[in-house]
């Protein structure tokens, strides 16, 4: 199985944006998988949590556009599963941690919730993906 | 809707990597519009028609009307 076959409609992508997602989407994320290493062992430091602090922003933005370039670069039917599998992610996303949030608030449980919203909103996407995928085979 | 994709493909000899790279879309997007489990654009129907040199009504047609 190749890489690439990991995500769902991606494949049979043109050649062009195959290669992008490889050179500009993937090794950054390794690159914030380091820094994130990095931070985990010089938790004591300030400079690794300004480090941090600062890159987080600035890798959320650049995780956006590349989406948006690799969205641009799909065919009609691939982008139309992309967009449908982003959307359903994000509303059933932010249902569920909603309600959870709700309930705990009830029960007075203290959860921050929040950092599990963007890997909810990606696992939701991939699982959404080889669901609408699998639809149009 | 339904469409004479695959027969019109097959009467050329052509694979369906081959007709996606002429339609400049993905091979799983042949395959789909093929099994009529999608349909296309409007734009991407008149590509086709283009490059089978048919009319549009030639290789769709409405399930109304089959």
């Amino acid at each position: 199985m190749k890489l690439y076959n990991l995500l769902p409609e991606s494949a049979s992508a043109p050649e062009a944006a195959r290669k992008r997602y490889f050179n500009r989407t993937m090794w950054p994320g390794f690159a914030a998988i380091g820094v994130v290493v990095v931070f985990v062992n010089n938790q004591d430091t300030v400079w690794a949590g300004v480090l941090v602090a600062a890159l987080i922003p600035l890798m959320f933005i650049y995780l956006a556009y590349e989406f948006i370039v690799l969205i641009k670069a799909m065919d009609e039917l691939q982008r139309q599963i992309h967009i449908l599998a982003i959307a359903l992610s994000g509303a059933f996303t932010a249902l569920i941690l909603s309600s959870i949030g709700l309930s705990l608030a009830a029960l007075e449980v203290d959860l921050w919730l929040a950092p599990f919203a963007f890997p909810g909103l990606l696992a939701g996407y991939y699982i959404a993906l080889l669901v609408i995928a699998w639809r149009y085979r | 809707m339904n469409n004479h994709l695959k027969s019109l493909r097959g009467q050329r000899g052509w694979s369906q990597a081959h007709l996606a790279e002429l339609l400049e879309v993905s091979r799983q997007t042949v395959i789909s519009i093929e099994n009529g489990k999608y349909d296309p654009s409007l734009p991407l129907a008149f590509k086709i028609a283009r490059v089978f040199e048919q009319p549009i009504e030639a290789i769709f047609e409405d399930d109304s009307t089959a």
